[in-house]
């Protein structure tokens, strides 16, 4: 029998999806932001660190965080 | 204590949130982002007498009423997929479900400016609601069908449609997931595919194109086209998005307004919209309630989080 279209189309990908790596980094709560634990700069401003292009980071899932 | 004047709903690994938290301190407001994996690291306390909520991280205490408070920054999935994540421990659905449920509450700030209110996200994440909407205001919309059967609809073998959900779909399949993007079929395939199990939206494909995205922020518009070595895009172009430029552009007036008022109509204050220009026509897709935009900073140097700042600060 034949599969659903949305089943046939999908992409399939391997779990798990990879996490940003935040050694070197810590959430600061009071400023409600990564930084770097050595300069204590915005995670997000330093040129090392790999800004997400996504929320998803690696695969689109949408953009409301439904594959949550 | 401090008397939060912007209230930011988020999670601890959303970076995009960092854009606008660090601008607001740059403008030293008082404001405070909530990340919904640390809440039982806080200690949180409602009152409805007072309508006031009242947070302690960290040892520091954070008041939360409608005499301070002026905008929430509501960053967050409007409902969470449990049906997803058939074997979450107890704890963990006990978690999911009583926030999801405390932040809904949150809605009782009437008076405040929201961006957006889960509310109004709700109602506006709706495809065809959305295309109405928009054929109603004006905009081209390629012709659309949600179907679960396509007997009763005409179909060309030899043309072109895209394929795409109604709703996100990702599926848990063991340890592997799936994922649907919008799909270039041609009607031949169309006609040879199975339907009944879940309705899907088939639609025109409009080709060739250039994919548009615009980014409204209350009254503020901000668009970039999508291309990939200065050509459009053959069908969705995140399947390319490692390989695509993201350009700003200046949209006819006319296309800025109509943007701007489907989102106002849909109650919303932020709106990423995708349009498409074929043939020197815009086209409407879709209006993406809680769309990304932090891409957009950093790769065609759109000031979003500037205007969302702005947007949320401005007095009531």
């Amino acid at each position: 029998m034949k599969e659903h279209i949305l089943k046939e189309k999908a992409f399939v990908y391997e779990l798990p999806r990879t996490q940003p790596n935040m050694a070197g980094y810590e959430f600061n709560d009071e400023n409600g932001y990564w930084i770097n634990q050595k300069n204590k700069k915005p995670c997000i401003k330093d040129p090392s660190f790999a800004a997400p292009r996504t929320k998803k980071h690696d695969i689109e899932t949408g953009e409301d965080k439904k594959g949550e | 204590m401090n008397n939060v004047e912007i209230l930011i709903i988020s999670d601890t690994m959303d970076f995009t949130t960092d854009y606008i938290c660090i601008e607001l301190k740059r403008r030293n407001v008082n404001y405070l982002r909530i990340n919904r994996d640390k809440f039982n690291k806080y200690k949180i306390v409602f009152d409805i007498n007072g309508l006031t909520l009242n947070i302690i991280i960290n040892s520091r205490k954070y008041i939360i009423d409608e005499n301070n408070l002026k905008a929430i920054y509501y960053r967050a999935p409007i409902y969470l997929h449990d049906t997803y994540k058939p074997n979450l421990p107890l704890e963990k659905q006990l978690y999911r479900s009583q926030w999801t449920a405390f932040l809904r509450n949150l809605t009782l700030f009437e008076n405040i400016k929201w961006m957006n209110n889960p509310i109004d996200t709700f109602r506006a994440e709706n495809k065809m609601l959305q295309l109405k909407y928009a054929r109603d205001i004006g905009f081209i919309c390629p012709n659309t069908y949600l179907v679960n059967s396509i007997e009763e609809i005409e179909i060309n073998k030899n043309s072109n449609y895209i394929m795409k959900s109604l709703d996100t779909v990702l599926l848990r399949n063991g340890d592997k997931e799936a994922f649907v993007y919008s799909t270039v079929m041609t009607g031949d395939e169309l006609m040879n595919s199975e339907y009944q199990l879940a309705p899907v939206v088939i639609q025109e494909y409009i080709y060739p194109k250039i994919d548009l995205r615009v980014t409204v922020v209350g009254d503020d518009i901000f668009a970039a086209k999508i291309e990939k070595n200065g050509l459009g895009i053959d069908g969705d172009w995140r399947k390319e998005k490692e390989n695509v430029e993201f350009i700003e552009v200046e949209l006819p007036e006319e296309i800025k307004r109509k943007c701007i008022q489907i989102v106002s109509e849909l109650g919303l204050s932020f709106g990423g919209i995708d349009l498409i220009l074929h043939n020197n026509e815009y086209y409407f897709v879709e209006v993406n309630p809680t769309g990304e935009w932090a891409w957009l900073v950093n790769n065609a140097g759109l000031e979003i989080d500037i205007s969302i700042c702005d947007y949320l600060q401005n007095s009531r």
